[in-house]
Parts: structure tokens; C-alpha cells; sequence
């Protein structure tokens, strides 16, 4: 009853794919503006679609839901099409529309019209312009169908299309300087991301098989509704027992490891820096990888029928946060410092939804959109600057040279740090208090505490590493060669523009959100807006297996005071005491000393960690080589020289055989003939047996009857066996005379043979009779 | 009395000579005498068994037989003929092409 | 029967021109290896022929004698040894045919053996048909055989057999094969020992032979007169030189 059908949804995915199709097929022949403005055009009419769907629809659906309380789910829905409807299975292509929703696709179309009009400014030069942006609106159309599917396979539908688009785009200068094997290193990074986002989707789709199997449907709302359907049990393997709902989720978890970059399924993130910058941020820091947070909010209650599961999630996410927390140290790059910075941040998230608190999870990814995308934005404006360079050991002094780039650059950084009023402090307080104030009562008591300590140190190590990169870029002198300082200017107002829209979220948006010990989370919009998905998953959960919720710490609000305090105090170490220290005008003498002191642990996370080489060794390596065996052994020998070549020759070589049959020598074929004829009098020469039976061809049952075997001519050499009741097996012994007796006791009819055997030629006859028996 | 086997197996041997003549034989007049050695085969055959069974029906076969002998070797031999006019030669083997 | 001698006549003039043929032709060729034809080879053959048709003559009689004497009859006797020398004859002749290199050998060979086999009627009470084998047979097919064998042309033969020393294998095999399988059939005791009836004298006869031909087969009997009709033509037909104008050559 919350629920309303809204016919202009589908416009929303629809607008942007319709700017790539026009962009890709005939973008070449359009002038650069007319290209822009279709791909900038679409995506802003999107959002515009988004916001009036919001506020004219959505929102008073919102505010009705919101007195109900409980299972109300407001949306808009809007089913497109019967897409597959086959006996019992009926997937739509149904597209749903509710808070979360709301959330995710304000998030791509806002900050995605934003980068499409940097990227006006950015790839202002190429001269594939027109494929960029078509594919930049495909991504962003299959994105918003990824977040607005109704089913999971909508859902997966958009999942493979980012993949798909991400590929594209990483790959986009795959002829770099015009020759393909500068660019190969630009294409083997894209196949490296599809490659592995694949092995994520196998496992995806197994978990969609499994739901599938078990409740009979994939559309979420169904399924939350199948909640019995979920809870049924299988023996793993004899591991122990498992829900159906743990199964899915732990496949479907690691479905989104793959996509949102967490471990073990990461590794394409840094090389995927090898793309344009407009895309590492749209893709890889504000919307793609969002997907698998996403689709965890968005499964809520299947993951909270499995405090397993969620422990997996929250696991996966701590730790992630902090692994690649700890290799932003190291690197050199600017862009791959920002790769790791997010996915330590989708680990944060992912921290956030594995304990079972889903705003602070959508919340975190909503603001890190924000800053995420413009570090990475003013890092394109920096290399834009740096005439192509991307290392900071180069760089430095850009702070005079680039105001605009420089301070919306550091406004992102103090709100990733956690620096308090900006908005990545309330979005990441807020999951490191509910890692230690939510969670499952299934879980072991230290397992919380797990969480918040490793979260918090993850958030030092990002405080520190970040203002690392801002220190070296932008303070001190700059380092660079004297031809690329004279190149040094600020962008261009279509790629400062954005910068600074994106620098004002970053440092306001947390006011949407304010965490709850201020006026018992009265302020806490966003909370309040998401209640109704997250809600509703508890209702339905509620009584289902160990459900977790907020645990015995969570009302103590000094404690949560203390923490936030803590963690203030943390990120402002990191930063004045370390990193300003350290890196303030340049590098300082201290950080050789420090990694002239532990080279082998410099060397060590410089090189992340060797995990690319291990991948390499356990993975890459016996796959390549068994993809070599199919090819040379199975593929080219088997199927095409033994089947394929192997039954040409077959047919060749019988047809050679056959041939010389028919040489024209007439008397070869009259020798044919004569075997023939031979073939045939051979199978038919004897004499011909014939048995009598006494007294004639129908008998009682239990009637004796005389049977005479006739063989022409002298039969004193003869000898007869006989098989009386027709199995096949022969009765009586090889004796001399002709007659036997015999009674039948079945009445059925019966086929008598005898056989007869010449002694002299060892030549055996058979004979036959038939017999009826009444 | 003669026992009838031996008048078969006499005309069995005689079928079988005619028929490696027929079948090994290179000049082609040769394999047709073969040919009429083979219809003698028959012929004693069926001569056999009419005197073996008292019935005279199989002489009659037997003569119908001979006509038709005479008939096949007529035309057999106009054939033969007629080859040798365009292909000069009278070697079956040689005799392969069903164009001239 | 005075048509009867004529043929006769007729044939063993064609022998002697045959022969004279024969003679002229090895000594212009020189090298077929075949030995002259000398008239001590006529007169052989004459005797020889002769021999072969009156052997079987006497044992029929001898033969007649017994069945009028209403006695069982004997096997063995003069028949069976009437049998004996007419068959191996009979089947020299055929070996001969197979085997010999020159086409006119081979036909006179082929004429031994069908005057044996004609021999061998006359054993079987086939009196009639011995006749017929000798006139159309012997007289007229192996004429038109040797016409044939004149008219054409027959190169130096390398080989008798065929060139494929398969088909010769093949067909020893075959034959073999279809002698041991059928030869105990036929020859085995136990098959076949039919004793023959005694037959009624005209059996055989042409008064015999002929009431068959004019009320039993009285149909195929028109039938192969329209066949040898059709013989006639096709056989001319065939011939036809192409161009020339119309006609019978």
C-alpha cells in the first residue's frame, strides 16, 4: 500500500543509454559540442528525473511509511516489460524505487553529470571524444539499471554492464601515441579488471541460482517474503549445516568482492588506474564500486538470517581497510594512491553492513562519492598541469599554481581523514561506533572489539597516507623538470567547476547525517530516510535465528562520546604530528632515515604486499597453462586433427578404397557377381530338414508328441539335438535317431527346432516347426 | 545305372571352367565361349534331373535354353564386332571407356 | 534329313577350309606356336568326333536291351565307362578351351567339348536334344564363333589371363569355396540317390519332345521364335554401318 506505480522511472536508465547509443553510433560525425552536450545532457535530464520522482512522489510515500513504522515499504514502481516468462519462472523487467534507491541514483546521476562536464574539459583533446562519452553514458544508464532492478537479475543485468563499461574504459587509449603496443599495458589492465570481476560473478551467479532453487523466484520483494524458503538447512560437506540464506549471501559477498574491489578480489583496482582520471572517479570511487554495498543493503534481510554471514562481511570489510590502508603508504602515484584509499574505504562500508548497520554503510557511500570523486578529479587536474606525470615524487609546489584544484584537494582530504564538521567524519564515526555498539549475539564477544581496532587503525594509516599526497603535491618546491613547470596552469573552468561543487558536498553533506548522541539521533536525516529498508528487514528477520541488533554497549553515550573524541584525536596525529612532520615542503630527511632503517618492509608494501606475483604464481600461471593444454592438446589436436581433419580423411581414404572397386575391369565385376552368388548359395545350401510331428500342429497340454526329423538321403551319419521349448538352450544330447518325444506343459505356442549334424563334415542343419499347444 | 551325381558333377565341372574362363580370360570372344560352356553346364543340369525325376520337361527347358543360347551368342558376337570397329581391339580389358 | 547331311557336310568342309585357313595364316604370322593343321589332324578329329558320338550310341543300346529285357538295371557296366571316356573328353575339351592361346584352337576345342556333352545326352535318354546340341550347337553357334573369330583382328597375346593376379585368386577361392560347400550336397551318399524310374521308350524322343513343345510350353515356345527374331535384327541393327545408305550389310 506504499507502493505506487510511477511511469516515468524507466526514463531514468533510459535517457543516458540512449546518449551512448546516439554517441557510439554516430558521435563521430557530430561536432565535439553536440557530443558533449547530448552525453552531459542526458545524465543531468536523468537526474532532474530523479529528483522529481523524489520529491513529488517518493517523499510523501516516505513521510506515510515513516508514521506506520514496521514492515511499510514506500517506492515507485514501474514494470517495463515481461521479459522472460517460461512455465513457472516470470522475470520483468521491473525497476523499484524506494529510499535507498533514491539515495544511490541521486548519488550516480549527480556526481556522474559532474564528471561528465570535467570530462569535457579533460578529454577536450582527444580524438575519441565521442566514444568516451557514449561510453560513460552506457556505464551510467547500466549503472542506474543495476540500482533501480527490481529482481536480481535487473540487477544483474546493470552489474555485468558497468563490468563491461569498465573494461571499455580502461582500456579506452588502448592504441596510445597511436600504436597498440603503447597501449597494450592500458588493455591488459582492462582485461585484468573484467577478468576478475568475472571470477566474482561466477560466484554471483551461484548465489542467484541458489535463491532461485530454494524460493522460486529472484524479485526481492518476493523473496522477502520467502523468509521460511530461506531458512531451510543443508549439510555442507559435512562441515556442518548451512541456511540457504548463508549460502547466498557468502556467494553473493563474494560477487561483490570482485566488483567493489574488496579481498581478495581487488587487484584490478590499481591497475585500473591506467584509464582516464574522469573514470577512476566515476567508476572506481563513486558509483561502480559501490555496487556491492549496495546490493548488501539491498539483500538486508538475507543476510541477516546468517550472523555467519554478516560476521564474513564485516571481517572482509575490517580488514580490507585496513590492508590497503597500509599500502597507500608506499606509492608513488598519485592515482594509485586514491585506488587503495577506496577500496579501504568500500572496506569501511562493507565494515558497516556486515554489522548490520546499513545507513552508516549507504551514508559512508554517499559522502565518500562526494570527496572521492573530487580527489580524484583535482588529481586529473594536477596531471592535466604535470603535462601527463603522474609520480609525486615529482611534483610539490603546486598549492600557488593550482588555488582552485589545491583547496578543493584539501577539503576532500580533511573529510576522508575523519577531520570533524566534514562530512567523512560523521559518515566514518558512525561505523566505527556501530562496529563495536552493533552486532550479532551469535558472535564470539571479542569479535566486535576485532572491528573497531582494526577500523580505527585503518583510519590513521588513511589520515596519514593521505596528507602524504596532499604534503608532496602541493607544498614545498616544486621538484619537477623546468619544461614541465613552465606547463603548470590551472584547468579550465569546465573541469574546476565541478571540483568545487563536489568540495562543498564534501564538506557539508555530513549534516544530513549527525550521529545519534546528538539529540538521540533526531538529526540524523539520513538514518530516518533509510529507516523504512532497514526496518523492514529487521521486522521480517525479527524471530528468525539469531538476529542481531544493537548490543549492550550501544546505549552508553559516553561511550560513544569517548570514541568519537578518540578517534578525532587519532586522525589529528596522523596528521600534524606524522605527516606534516614528515612530509611538509617535500620529503624530509626524516623519511629516508625511516626507510633506510626497515628497507626490507619499505620493499615489502611498496610492492603491495607481492599479491599481484602470488595471484600470479597460483593463479594466473596454471590457468594459462592449462588454457594452453586445451588449446594445443584438446582443441588443435583432438577436435581439429583427429574429428575434424580425422573424419575427412576417413571419408577421403574409404572413398579411395571404395573407388578402386570400380576400375572398369568388366571382369572384376563379374567376379563380384560370382561372390555374391557364392554368399548366397553358401548361406542357403543344405538340404533342408524337416520335422513331422505326430500328431499334428495342435496339442493338449500334457499330450505326448512324436516328432521325426527328415533329412534327405542317407542319414546313418546323422546326428539330431533338439530344442523343444524355444529358449535357445538345446534339450536333449546329440543321439543318432531321428525321433524324439516330447509334452508341453504350457499352452502357448511353441517354435521346436533340431539340429543336425553330418559327422562326416562336421556340417550342422537346423530345421523348425511350430507348434501350437492348448 | 549311372548314378545321377556323376552327370552333376560333371556339369558342375564344366560350369566352373567356363566360369574362370569368364572371369579370367583377356580376349573377349574366348569369355563368350566360356559363356556357352557354362549354358552347356546348365543345360546338362537340367537334362539330368529329367531323366532323374522320368520327366521330360526338363529337356524341354534344356531346349528353349539352346535356343536362346543361339540367340545370345548372335547378338553377343555383333556386338563383339561392332566394338572391334571402333576400338580395334577384342581385349577386355581394353574395353573400359563408355565414350568413344 | 537329307538338310541333316548337307550341315554335316557342310561342317566338315568348313573344317578343312577351316584348317587350310588356319595352315596359311600360322605360316604368314609365324609365331602364334601353333602347330600346323596337317590333314592327318582333320581326319583325327573326324575319327575323333565320330568316336564320341557312336560310344554313347552302343551303351544306349546296350541299354535298351536290358530295359526291354524288363531286368533291374545295372548300374555300372559299358554305360558307365561310356561315361567315363566321353566326360573326360569332354572335359579336356573345356581345359582346352580356357586355355588356349589362339581364338580358333580354343573353338575347336569348344566344338569337342559340346559334341561330348552331347554324348552325355544320349546317356541321359536325351536322344532329341543330343541331336539339337549337335546341330544348333556344335554346328551353327560355333560356325558363327569361328566367323566371328576370323573377322577380327587378335593381337599377340602376352597373356592369357587377365593382367590382376587378384581376380585370379579371387575366383580360384570363390570356386573353392563353392565346391566344398556344395559338393558333399551333391555328391554325398546321402543326397540324391534318387533311382532313376525306368523311362518309357520314346522318352526323349522327338515325337516325345515335341508333344511338350505344342501343348505344355506351347507359349514359350512362340516366345523364343519372336526372340530369335529380335536376335536377327539386333544383331543386324548393330552392325549397321552409320552414313551408309539403308541397308541389311
Amino acid at each position: 500500500m506504499y507502493e505506487k506505480t510511477y511511469p516515468y522511472l524507466f526514463w531514468i536508465p533510459l535517457l543516458p543509454l540512449i546518449g551512448a547509443a546516439v554517441n557510439l553510433l554516430v558521435g563521430r560525425k557530430l561536432s565535439r559540442r553536440a557530443v558533449h552536450v547530448i552525453g552531459c545532457g542526458t545524465v543531468g535530464l536523468a537526474c532532474l528525473v530523479v529528483l522529481a520522482a523524489f520529491w513529488s512522489h517518493l517523499y510523501p510515500l516516505w513521510k506515510a511509511a515513516h508514521h506506520a513504522g514496521g514492515e511499510a515499504a514506500p517506492a515507485l514502481t514501474q514494470t517495463v516489460w515481461d521479459w522472460i516468462v517460461a512455465g513457472d519462472v516470470s522475470i520483468k523487467l521491473g525497476l523499484w524505487f524506494d529510499p535507498l534507491t533514491a539515495v544511490m541514483t541521486f548519488a550516480v546521476t549527480f556526481v556522474g553529470f559532474l564528471i561528465h562536464v570535467y570530462s569535457t574539459g579533460y578529454m577536450s583533446h582527444d580524438r575519441d571524444y565521442a566514444r568516451f562519452f557514449g561510453y560513460l553514458n552506457l556505464f551510467t544508464g547500466a549503472m542506474l539499471m543495476l540500482v533501480m532492478g527490481d529482481n536480481l537479475v535487473v540487477l544483474f543485468v546493470g552489474w555485468e554492464g558497468v563490468g563491461v563499461c569498465s573494461y571499455l574504459l580502461i582500456g579506452f587509449w588502448y592504441d596510445k601515441d597511436g600504436t597498440e603496443k603503447a597501449g597494450d599495458a592500458n588493455a591488459t589492465a582492462g582485461k585484468k579488471a573484467f577478468i576478475v570481476n568475472r571470477i566474482g560473478d561466477f560466484s554471483f551467479i551461484l548465489g542467484m541460482f541458489v535463491l532461485f532453487f530454494f524460493t522460486g523466484t529472484l524479485n526481492i520483494n518476493d523473496l522477502s517474503h520467502n523468509v521460511d524458503k530461506l531458512m531451510l538447512t543443508w549439510d555442507a560437506f559435512g562441515l556442518g549445516t548451512v541456511t540457504v540464506a548463508g549460502t547466498a549471501a557468502i556467494l553473493l559477498l563474494m560477487g561483490a568482492t570482485g566488483k567493489s574491489a574488496q579481498v581478495p578480489l581487488y587487484v584490478w583496482l590499481p591497475d585500473a588506474m591506467a584509464g582516464p582520471t574522469p573514470v577512476s572517479a566515476l567508476i572506481h570511487a563513486a558509483t561502480m564500486v559501490t555496487a556491492g554495498v549496495y546490493m548488501v543493503a539491498r539483500l538486508n534481510f538475507v543476510y541477516m538470517l546468517s550472523p555467519t554471514a554478516m560476521g564474513v562481511v564485516a571481517l572482509v570489510g575490517a580488514f580490507t581497510a585496513l590492508f590497503a590502508a597500509t599500502i597507500g603508504f608506499a606509492q608513488n602515484d598519485i592515482k594509485k594512491v586514491l585506488a587503495y584509499s577506496t577500496i579501504s574505504q568500500l572496506g569501511y562500508m562493507f565494515l558497516a553492513v556486515g554489522v548490520g548497520a546499513y545507513a552508516a554503510g549507504i551514508f559512508h557511500l554517499f559522502t565518500h562519492a562526494f570527496f572521492k570523486a573530487c580527489l580524484f578529479l583535482c588529481a586529473g587536474s594536477v596531471i592535466h598541469a604535470m603535462s601527463g606525470k603522474q609520480d609525486i615524487q615529482g611534483m610539490g609546489g603546486l598549492r600557488k599554481l593550482m588555488p582552485h584544484t589545491h583547496w578543493t584537494f584539501l577539503f576532500s582530504t580533511l573529510a576522508i581523514s575523519g577531520i570533524p564538521l566534514f562530512s567523512g567524519f560523521f559518515s566514518k564515526d558512525e561505523i566505527l561506533w556501530k562496529a563495536i555498539a552493533q552486532g550479532n549475539p551469535a558472535w564470539p564477544a571479542w569479535f566486535p572489539t576485532l572491528l573497531y581496532v582494526l577500523g580505527m587503525l585503518g583510519a590513521f594509516c588513511t589520515a596519514f597516507y593521505m596528507f602524504r599526497l596532499y604534503y608532496l603535491t602541493f607544498s614545498g618546491e616544486s621538484r619537477a623538470d623546468a619544461e614541465t613547470q613552465k606547463h603548470i596552469h590551472e584547468s579550465p573552468a569546465s573541469m574546476t567547476a565541478p571540483l568545487i561543487v563536489l568540495a562543498v558536498g564534501a564538506a557539508v553533506l555530513g549534516f544530513v547525517g549527525l550521529p545519534g548522541v546528538i539529540a538521540h539521533g533526531e538529526y540524523n536525516f539520513f538514518h530516518h530516510w533509510l529507516a523504512p529498508v532497514v526496518e523492514r528487514g529487521a521486522a521480517i528477520t525479527a524471530g528468525q535465528a539469531a538476529v542481531g541488533g544493537a548490543n549492550a554497549m550501544a546505549h552508553n553515550s559516553g561511550l560513544e562520546w569517548g570514541l568519537m573524541a578518540f578517534s578525532v584525536v587519532v586522525a589529528l596525529i596522523a596528521w600534524l604530528a606524522m605527516a606534516r612532520k614528515l612530509y611538509l615542503g617535500g620529503y624530509s630527511a626524516q623519511v629516508e632515515r625511516l626507510v633506510a632503517k626497515m628497507p626490507r618492509l619499505h620493499r615489502l608494501v611498496f610492492n603491495k604486499y607481492y599479491v599481484d606475483e602470488i595471484y600470479g604464481v597460483l593463479v594466473v600461471h596454471p590457468l594459462k597453462w592449462l588454457a594452453r593444454l586445451l588449446s594445443d592438446a584438446f582443441d588443435k589436436f583432438l577436435i581439429d586433427f583427429v574429428i575434424v581433419n580425422g573424419a575427412a580423411r576417413i571419408v577421403d581414404i574409404s572413398g579411395t578404397i571404395l573407388r578402386s572397386l570400380q576400375n572398369g575391369n568388366i571382369q572384376r565385376y563379374a567376379l563380384y557377381l560370382v561372390a555374391g552368388v557364392a554368399v548366397i548359395v553358401f548361406h542357403f545350401a543344405g538340404p533342408r530338414v524337416e520335422i513331422q510331428v505326430k500328431p499334428g500342429p495342435q496339442v493338449q497340454v500334457g499330450e505326448t508328441v512324436d516328432f521325426e526329423a527328415r533329412v534327405p538321403g542317407d542319414t546313418t551319419n546323422h546326428q539330431f539335438q533338439w530344442d523343444f521349448d524355444g529358449d535357445g538352450k538345446w534339450d536333449t544330447t546329440w543321439q543318432s535317431h531321428p525321433n524324439a518325444r516330447f509334452s508341453f506343459d504350457k499352452k502357448q505356442h511353441y517354435r521346436v527346432k533340431v539340429r543336425v549334424r553330418d559327422t562326416r563334415y562336421n556340417r550342422v542343419e537346423i530345421g523348425a516347426a511350430s507348434l501350437e499347444v492348448r | 545305372m549311372i548314378p545321377i551325381t556323376h552327370f552333376l558333377g560333371l556339369a558342375a565341372v564344366l560350369f566352373g571352367l567356363g566360369l574362370i574362363g569368364v572371369l579370367l580370360r583377356r580376349n573377349v570372344l574366348i569369355v563368350l565361349m566360356s559363356v556357352e560352356l557354362m549354358l552347356n553346364a546348365a543345360n546338362l543340369t537340367l537334362i539330368t534331373f529329367a531323366r532323374a525325376h522320368g520327366q521330360s520337361h526338363g529337356q524341354g527347358f534344356a531346349f528353349f535354353v539352346m535356343a536362346l543360347a543361339a540367340a545370345e551368342a548372335a547378338v553377343g558376337l555383333a556386338i563383339v564386332v561392332a566394338v572391334f570397329r571402333s576400338r580395334r581391339t577384342v581385349h577386355v580389358d581394353e574395353i573400359n571407356l563408355m565414350k568413344k | 534329313m537329307t538338310i541333316r547331311k548337307d550341315r554335316r557336310q557342310l561342317s566338315s568342309h568348313r573344317r578343312a577350309e577351316r584348317g587350310a585357313q588356319l595352315a596359311s595364316r600360322s605360316e604368314r604370322a609365324g609365331t602364334h606356336g601353333t602347330r600346323g593343321a596337317s590333314p592327318g589332324r582333320l581326319t583325327l578329329s573326324l575319327l575323333g568326333g565320330g568316336l564320341l558320338l557312336l560310344l554313347p550310341l552302343i551303351a544306349l543300346a546296350q541299354d535298351a536291351r536290358y530295359v526291354a529285357a524288363g531286368a533291374e538295371a545295372k548300374a555300372g557296366g559299358g554305360m558307365l565307362w561310356a561315361f567315363y571316356i566321353i566326360g573326360a573328353l569332354t572335359v579336356a575339351g573345356a581345359v582346352a578351351t580356357i586355355t588356349r592361346r589362339n581364338p580358333i584352337t580354343a573353338a575347336m576345342c569348344l566344338v569337342g567339348t559340346l559334341a561330348g556333352t552331347a554324348g552325355i545326352y544320349l546317356l541321359l535318354h536325351a536322344t532329341f536334344l543330343a541331336a539339337m546340341q549337335v546341330l544348333v550347337y556344335a554346328g551353327a553357334i560355333m560356325v558363327l564363333f569361328v566367323f566371328v573369330v576370323m573377322s577380327v583382328e587378335h593381337p599377340e597375346e602376352e597373356e592369357i589371363l587377365g593382367r590382376s593376379y587378384l581376380n585370379l585368386g579371387i575366383a580360384i577361392a570363390v570356386l573353392i569355396v563353392l565346391f566344398l560347400r556344395l559338393f558333399p550336397l551333391v555328391m554325398g551318399p546321402e543326397a540324391l540317390q534318387i533311382r532313376p524310374p525306368a523311362v518309357a521308350q520314346d522318352f526323349g524322343s522327338v515325337t516325345h519332345i515335341g508333344k511338350l513343345l505344342f501343348s505344355d510350353y506351347i507359349f514359350p515356345f512362340e516366345a523364343i521364335s519372336l526372340l530369335l527374331l529380335v536376335a536377327i535384327v539386333g544383331a543386324v541393327v548393330i552392325n549397321r554401318r552409320r552414313g551408309e545408305r539403308g541397308g541389311e550389310a
